[in-house]
């Protein structure tokens, strides 16, 4: 309806902004989506520590290294001395070890990379999610499979209302490997696994306080492995 | 909206088919087309994608133990007894300790004087163990950083010197209970002829001691049994506030004021007093008198019950002293104390003039409540409260004789708190050695400063008033590079002095631990069970025998010299940092006084008769001159308050000692004569100044806003019961709860699991203000500042409302904690924009920080403005440890984000946990404490799941007492407050109505 | 040719039925020429002196909220229980000032109201300003900025929305729809003046912006009939704006709990303070303009008459308003209401109340008198009075109602510190210069539609041709 020049201008205004705006949400998208969170996050170890050696090919269960794991909200990191628990006799003069020794030797500890974080206020726990029959490899990947831990999943709010909704989509049932509760037979039980029922409660109730940790009690429903139901969704069940 | 990278181990493999056990390429995949993608998309040149892209998160790093420390795992709480001396009153504790650091103290339950409760001064343990003004290094001269060991042998050199020149070494320490402190002592005088130890306290306060010592035989103060009262008439004794056995009166104040129904019975407290002390607020009848009256009425009192029998002409002289208007009065209470006979008695502050006490103590022996199993119980002394006078007198006089060489002084700042003259005795002595945890002012002044460990860094052991043993062990390396505690100190200077002093004790501990092998016979097994326990109670107690002495009672009654004409004063320890040893926790300095609400200063409070004859207004500076020696305060105006009076605080003033005390307040000290607590005549002059006082809360009247409701028991107990002033508001609830109007166009929550729910017994709590700190340990609530609270900028989760009800000269004090009353029709969840608080489905009102934007909408829109908003950035002092004080399990919040009380949600969470271990589906009743709940000396508060019809909770909001604040709004609290019932008549009641 | 002489000369001797909108009988060119003129002209000194002052008190405020954002809010007065004071009484202040433009262009037009063509194109251009020094305060006044992009639904990673039940939320898309609306009317009705200057100017570069802008109007029928369907479509589309967006800010209030906020009648009752605030800006800057420009010609004192009339009735609507709330309030039987009522009169901020009950129910009274309405000086005062009082007006709702609420013991005063001032005057900074550049650069006076209320452009009888 105008002249041509002026429709010209006109169409490359609107394309512009149709431009602009794209670009705007493609951006968004991209800016709040999980592939650009720690994905993929890979750093190199002070000690060339290979989870793919120990757990995958010499069968070591997670529980063994990481122990407390099933009663605590955080997954402890081996001291050294439970290195060379072992390592005294295995492989007892390998290079690889040197900083180990070190650290067993003068107690100063190792300073590992830390793959997986979550902000300090979401208050994750792990035992929670061991003792609801959970996998590691459900978060964490096949561990057993990496020489070097990268992070495999978001970790992002999303992912984890993802799980907590729908769990059964989500979620890698407990495996021997892990070494956390199975609900194998007990003989087929592999030595090392924490067994639930040994363990000691995560928490100690206000009152009674001075004995820690209280025995607990046997879990009714020993040893039927229960697949966990809906996760909480409510925010102070996560950020407090 | 995202698809996951895989979702079980066959994706996996399908996602690697080569080699399943192949390590997985780095980057993943997905990941990595994402990234690349993602790398084209930030080319566009838009700067959000740039910053995304360019976020990669820090490296943070992980540090475990080189060797696993037993017990400990990351993550998981650990609980250990203590122990902590209040002064010579000893409390119970329980460290909860997380990675190896305490990060919370509670009250031990199994402790017969704290009873799980805890005081403002233990919560605040916490705060000076972490404060980063602590000194760390030991001063030799001008050397800052100089070993131990060179000054240890530096101050051995000088010892001996001193020996040599035949002249004394003194060692002044703080008031304690520690029984093998004492043992220690002895041990180092038995050997060190030469070293004398006196007990140096900030303020001297031993009338009620000596009295005893003459007219009883027993030289120390009673710690009087409350829970065994019917009848407390207390002259001017603050046992509910100041008392050092505050929390333990408390708790058995409050426990014959429950009134779980109308057939309980309940104590009555009568408070006779020209101040307006925390327990005068608590009174049921509360007499304003001038002190000068006191002696008079005490001694009618006295002649109304000798009735025929013969009194002391004294008493006879004292009763005709009584002022006309209180004669009556007199009457009245003489009779009901008789009626009440041996459950009753009479309390008389320590700042009082001797022939008081005399009378009082004459009274409770008249009525019988002194004895054993009485309230007056000579089982439950106050530890070390001999009279301290003769010590005193001895040591001024070995000083101004200069036969003193050297001082030691432990954990005491005579620089600060004593007086003048003795301020330049001590400034004679040539070598001077302090060991405190501080640089105070002493100090300062010293030759050789040595750090020494706090009482969380080190051993020790305590004796309550029952005589009851607790041990306080260490529950933390020192923190000042490992030197250890007073007691370590001094034995290692010992050795020094003496090779084969002390043989076979490395440190304090073993000294303690044979002690108490040798004295107590324990064996290593009970040793543990005693640290599980925490506290021991030793088979034999020697319990003092009576010795009554009428003659030296009626020697001690005579004319107490104070005077109507002119003004008095009177300076007592401030109630929240004591006499000044808590002057750098700024915890304490933010606590509002109970009555005055007052922060971060102390004060002139007068009448405001007084203030209206002298011409004052709050905030006029005058000058108080006693003698040649002045103190500029300003004025408060304090309704309550007996004309003619003004009291004023400790404490405060401190010039060394760190950050925070600094030019906080004024140093009243130079106000006590010969440093007692006591009256003194003062003369005022107004200085044409004016000086800023910040108070928490500017309004004390109710408006006839029926927000506290009040009865008396007779009303209660009367067939028709309470008569309650009802809300003039449209649409108000019917009792049953159930609204005239339906009020909501939602359908209600439905709470399947918990509903968390809690009751507040306004007759029980006595506003003592322990929840406010406990819940600031809990829960990392930074303190703001003297210009912040100005500004209304205080960030408590959990404040006291004090209300005066009647006339300003002799008000009715009502106090109300006010915390988030977790509505179920909040109003602040619906104006959030961004949902950062919601319900959850058990009640609670959620605040979830890192959601907040800080519209603080909510705030505006909270009807009890309990919501707090972090304006600044309040968590600025980040010196070491400092960060240590953080209770891992609560998010620190940053700046710009609203706050509030959660009911201690982490709490509950673990609570839940616990319950799940033990394959429970629900909690327990009890089993979640809140910080607050805790806290409470007077269990006025109660906490717990109202969907259980067996919980305590449930069943007290039963109770007939029970009311919501603003129940009218149809806001639906979670929080049920009880009403306050005075045990008092009717006629003595002028105000029951709110207006 | 006497003839065609007498036929050539235009018809004029008649007065017109009714007061002429545009005085001095101009030609068309005339018109062109006085407005299409200023944007012609190269500023003054005068223009230049002025523009830096207004710049100088911008580029100030705007430091004072880097000042703000970096610090913390705390740098401000508010406390608990105030929570809310100088930030969102400037918000809404600004709000309903910006109220003027839409209402002019969309509901006049639609009323039919030729006399709004003098002012319809500054007020819009005010209105625009307006809401921008609006919008900015909702986001300045959160304790994070940085995150105000949460206020809007986008999908997210967090799996997060927003709470639609918060009138927050609902002000987040009434002002930013308002806002857009406005400008596109704005623009919209500018065409055609556009292309006027574009003819008008000589100079290059000028010519060539104007073009760009114009978007190639030729003034064709086509383009004439597409516009006139495409502004009404726009008045009929922003008229309910003109009434939703103050109601919607009102909301923030109304559905509080609040005693003084929690009011039904707040919708009405500050639309109605909306127009009244809008118009006498109008005025304020209107007049200015008439002054410095000297277009008394084309903002008569017949404009300025009707102007003081709408300030007349919606003063009164304000002040029956106020009297309504202590009514209902009084009615009630609601102590807190009743408390807040009193207190706000008679309490610690009465001074604030009665300046603003003189400035907002008394000052408008003198309009009354038909002397008054059309006395420029007069009118130019009570019109700063006004801002003055409606300004006074949310300062009272918010901080009054805040500072003395429920529980006594949490009751509180507030006082702005000089970081809020600044910020305030940082706005009218910005307000006045985005203003001066507009009177500047864009005719101040919609030619187009002033033409066409032109006496020549009247239609005329027809008069015989004398023999």
């Amino acid at each position: 309806m105008f002249t041509p020049s002026v429709d010209r201008r006109i169409k490359h205004i609107i394309l512009g902004t149709a431009g602009t705006v794209l670009t705007a949400a493609v951006v968004t998208y991209f800016g709040m989506h999980n592939r650009v969170t720690d994905v993929g996050y890979r750093p190199q170890q002070p000690v060339p520590f290979s989870h793919k050696l120990h757990v995958g090919e010499l069968g070591i269960k997670c529980t063994y290294c990481h122990a407390g794991v099933e009663r605590s909200a955080v997954s402890p990191i081996p001291t050294a001395s439970s290195c060379m628990g072992c390592h005294t006799v295995v492989r007892a003069e390998s290079p690889k070890l040197a900083l180990v020794r070190e650290a067993y030797e003068t107690g100063k500890p190792i300073e590992w990379r830390r793959v997986h974080k979550l902000p300090d206020y979401v208050h994750f726990n792990h035992a929670r999610h061991i003792r609801a029959g959970i996998d590691c490899a459900s978060c964490h990947g096949p561990v057993e499979r990496m020489g070097v831990v990268s992070q495999v999943a978001p970790l992002s709010m999303g992912w984890c209302l993802d799980c907590h909704r729908n769990p059964e989509k989500h979620i890698i049932p407990a495996r021997p490997i892990s070494g956390i509760f199975t609900g194998l037979p007990e003989q087929e039980q592999p030595v090392r696994t924490v067994k639930l029922a040994e363990s000691w409660p995560v928490t100690n109730p206000s009152y009674g306080m001075w004995q820690t940790p209280v025995p607990a009690q046997v879990i009714p429903g020993v040893p039927t492995p229960k697949l966990p139901g809906r996760g909480p969704e409510n925010c102070s069940s996560c950020h407090y | 909206m995202q698809q996951h990278l895989w979702r079980s181990l066959q994706d996996f493999a399908e996602l690697s088919p080569s080699d399943p056990r192949e390590e997985l390429p780095e980057p993943l995949p997905e990941a990595g087309v994402s990234r690349r993608q993602f790398l084209k998309l930030a080319s566009l040149g838009t700067a959000m994608a740039a910053i995304a892209a360019g976020c990669r998160r820090p490296d943070h790093k992980l540090v475990p133990a080189a060797a696993a420390p037993e017990y400990q795992v990351p993550g998981l709480p650990l609980f250990y007894a203590t122990a902590f001396q209040h002064k010579n009153a000893a409390y119970g504790l329980v460290a909860k300790c997380r990675e190896g650091r305490p990060i919370k103290l509670e009250g031990n339950e199994r402790h017969p004087m704290s009873l799980g409760a805890s005081s403002a001064y233990a919560q605040a343990l916490l705060y000076t163990l972490y404060d980063p003004d602590r000194i760390r290094r030991v001063r030799m001269g001008e050397q800052r950083s100089a070993p131990l060991k060179a000054a240890l042998q530096a101050i051995a050199e000088k010892l001996q010197q001193v020996q040599q020149q035949g002249k004394l070494c003194y060692l002044c320490i703080e008031e304690h209970c520690s029984p093998s402190y004492d043992a220690l002592l002895q041990e180092l005088q038995r050997r060190f002829p030469w070293l004398r130890v006196v007990v140096l306290p900030s303020f001297l306060a031993d009338t009620a001691a000596t009295l005893n010592a003459e007219v009883l035989g027993i030289p120390a103060e009673f710690v009087p049994h409350l829970g065994r009262a019917d009848y407390i008439l207390s002259v001017e004794a603050d046992l509910l506030g100041i008392d050092r056995y505050a929390v333990w009166h408390t708790h058995n104040f409050a426990q014959r004021r429950r009134m779980r129904s109308r057939q309980d019975t309940m104590n009555r407290l009568v408070a006779v007093e020209a101040l307006m002390t925390l327990t005068g607020t608590n009174a049921d009848l509360r007499l304003r008198m001038h002190p000068a009256a006191f002696e008079g009425f005490l001694a009618s009192i006295l002649l109304e019950l000798a009735r025929s029998r013969p009194v002391p002409e004294p008493v006879r002289q004292a009763a005709s002293r009584i002022p006309a208007a209180y004669a009556e009065k007199a009457q009245q209470i003489a009779q009901e104390l008789l009626r009440s006979g041996e459950r009753a008695v009479v309390l008389v502050g320590a700042h009082l003039p001797r022939t008081v006490h005399a009378l009082a103590l004459a009274i409770s022996t008249a009525l019988g409540s002194v004895g054993e199993g009485k309230v007056l119980d000579p089982a439950y002394t106050l530890p070390n409260s001999f009279p301290k006078e003769p010590e005193l007198t001895r040591f001024r006089q070995d000083l101004r004789e200069g036969r003193v060489g050297a001082l030691f002084f432990a954990n005491v700042n005579p620089e600060y708190s004593a007086d003048w003259e003795l301020q330049r005795l001590i400034a004679t002595v040539p070598w001077r050695i302090a060991l405190s945890l501080y640089h105070d002012e002493t100090a300062a002044n010293c030759w050789i400063h040595i750090p020494v460990a706090h009482s969380l860094e080190s051993w020790g052991d305590v004796m309550a008033a029952d005589g009851s043993l607790s041990v306080q062990q260490p529950l933390i390396a020192p923190l000042n590079e490992g030197i250890g505690s007073v007691q370590d100190v001094l034995i290692l200077l010992a050795q020094q002095l003496d090779a084969s002093a002390f043989a076979g004790v490395k440190s304090y501990y073993d000294f303690l631990r044979q002690r108490w092998q040798v004295s107590y016979g324990i064996t290593d097994v009970q040793w543990e069970n005693i640290l599980r326990e925490g506290v021991f109670a030793p088979p034999r107690r020697s319990v003092p025998t009576l010795r009554f002495s009428a003659a030296a009672l009626a020697a001690a009654i005579s004319p107490s010299g104070l005077s109507r004409e002119g003004l008095l004063a009177v300076a007592l320890p401030a109630y929240g940092i004591y006499d000044g040893s808590f002057a750098n926790c700024a915890w304490l300095q933010e606590l509002p006084d109970p009555v005055s609400k007052l922060v971060w200063d102390n004060v002139a409070a007068m009448s405001p008769g007084t203030a209206h004859r002298l011409g004052l207004a709050t905030e006029d500076v005058v000058q108080l001159r006693i003698g040649d020696v002045s103190v500029k305060l300003p004025v408060w105006v304090q309704p309550g308050m007996a004309d003619g009076v003004i009291l004023t605080q400790l404490g405060y003033g401190r010039r060394e000692g760190g950050e925070v005390l600094k030019g906080v307040g004024q140093n009243t000290y130079p106000l006590l004569p010969q440093g007692r607590l006591s009256y003194v005549t003062v003369s005022l002059e107004p200085l044409r100044e004016r000086y800023l006082l910040v108070t928490t809360q500017h309004h004390a009247r109710l408006h006839g806003r029926p927000i506290v409701r009040v009865t008396t028991l007779a009303e209660y107990r009367s067939p028709e019961g309470p008569r309650f002033e009802e809300p003039k508001f449209p649409g108000y609830p019917s009792l049953d709860g159930q609204y005239r109007i339906p009020l909501t166009i939602v359908p209600p929550y439905e709470y399947k699991g918990h509903r968390w729910g809690m009751v507040i017994d306004m007759n029980a709590c006595t506003g003592c203000g322990a929840c406010i700190i406990a819940c600031q340990a809990e829960n990392n609530i930074p303190t703001v500042g003297k210009e912040e609270v100005r500004r209304g900028r205080e960030m408590h989760w959990i404040r006291i409302d004090r209300y005066y009800l009647g006339s300003p000269d002799a008000p009715r004090v009502v106090h109300q904690p006010m915390l988030c009353q977790h509505c179920e029709n909040a109003p602040c969840e619906n104006v959030c924009p961004v949902a950062a608080t919601t319900h959850s489905p058990e009640g609670l009102n959620e605040m979830t920080y890192n959601r907040c934007v800080g519209t603080r909408y909510c705030l505006n829109n909270c009807p009890y403005k309990v919501r707090r908003f972090n304006f600044l950035d309040y968590h600025t002092d980040r010196r070491p440890p400092k960060e240590m004080l953080f209770n891992p399990d609560v998010t620190v919040r940053m700046r710009g984000v609203m706050e509030k009380c959660t009911f201690c949600v982490q709490r509950i969470n673990e609570a839940k946990y616990h319950a799940k271990d033990e394959g429970r589906e629900r909690v327990r009743d009890g089993e979640v404490l809140t910080a607050c709940q805790q806290a409470c000396p007077a269990g006025a508060i109660v906490f717990g799941d109202m969907n259980d019809p067996q919980s305590k909770v449930t069943q007290l909001r039963q109770n007939d007492r029970g009311y919501h604040v603003l129940e009218e709004l149809n806001v639906r609290p979670s929080v049920t407050y009880l009403a306050k019932v005075w045990n008092a008549q009717p006629e003595e009641v002028s105000q029951m109505r709110t207006a | 040719m006497a003839q065609i002489a007498v036929e050539a000369t235009p018809r004029v001797d008649r007065e017109p039925l009714r007061e002429s909108l545009v005085l001095g009988n101009p030609t068309l060119h005339d018109v062109t020429e006085k407005i299409a003129g200023i944007v012609d002209r190269p500023p003054t000194w005068k223009y230049w002196l002025t523009l830096s002052v207004t710049g100088l008190a911008a580029a100030w405020g705007i430091f004072c909220i880097g000042y703000t954002i970096a610090t913390g809010i705390g740098v401000w007065g508010l406390n608990n229980p105030v929570a809310w004071g100088w930030d969102i009484t400037n918000f809404v202040w600004w709000i309903g000032i910006g109220h003027a433009g839409t209402l002019i262009s969309a509901i006049l037009h639609l009323f039919r109201q030729r006399w709004r063509t003098a002012i319809n194109r500054s007020a819009e251009a005010m209105t625009i300003f307006a809401v921008i020094c609006a919008g900015l305060f909702p986001l300045i006044h959160l304790g994070r900025p940085w995150f105000a992009y949460w206020l809007l639904p986008y999908p997210n990673q967090m799996y997060m929305w927003v709470n639609f039940r918060s009138p927050l939320v609902w002000d987040v898309f009434a002002v930013s729809t308002y806002l857009t609306v406005s400008i596109l009317f704005w623009y919209l009705g500018l065409l055609p003046d556009l292309a006027t200057v574009r003819n008008f100017v000589q100079r290059r570069l000028p010519k060539a912006i104007y073009s760009f802008f114009s978007l190639g109007w030729v003034g064709a029928a086509r383009h004439w009939q597409h516009y006139e369907i495409a502004y009404l479509i726009l008045a009929a589309i922003s008229t309910p704006l003109v009434l939703s967006v103050h109601s919607v800010v009102s909301f923030d209030f109304a559905v509080s709990i609040l005693p003084g906020w929690h009011t039904t009648i707040f919708p009405p009752y500050f639309v109605a303070g909306a127009i009244f605030s809008g118009f006498a800006m109008v005025l304020t800057l209107v007049l200015i303009a008439r002054w410095v420009l000297n277009l008394q010609d084309f903002i008569t004192l017949k404009h300025i008459d009707n102007m003081n009339r709408i300030l007349l009735a919606t003063g009164m609507m304000v002040g029956y308003a106020y009297a309504m709330e202590f009514f209902v309030a009084m009615y009630s039987g609601n102590e807190y209401e009743r408390y807040v009522f009193f207190n706000r009169a008679f309490g610690p901020y009465g001074w604030a109340y009665w300046t603003m009950v003189f400035c907002n129910v008394a000052v408008p009274q003198l309009f009354w008198s038909r002397r008054l309405r059309r006395n420029v000086v007069v009118t130019f005062i009570a019109s700063i009075l006004v801002n003055i009082g409606m300004w006074f007006e949310r300062f009272v709702i918010i901080v009054s109602s805040l500072h003395h609420d429920f529980l006594p013991a949490s009751w509180g005063y507030y006082a702005p510190t000089w970081v809020e001032v600044s910020i305030y005057v940082g706005t009218l900074g910005i307000f006045f210069t985005l203003f001066l550049l507009f009177a500047k650069y864009v005719p101040i006076i919609a030619i187009s539609e002033v033409k066409a209320i032109l006496p020549r452009s009247q239609p005329q009888h027809h008069v015989p041709v004398a023999a």
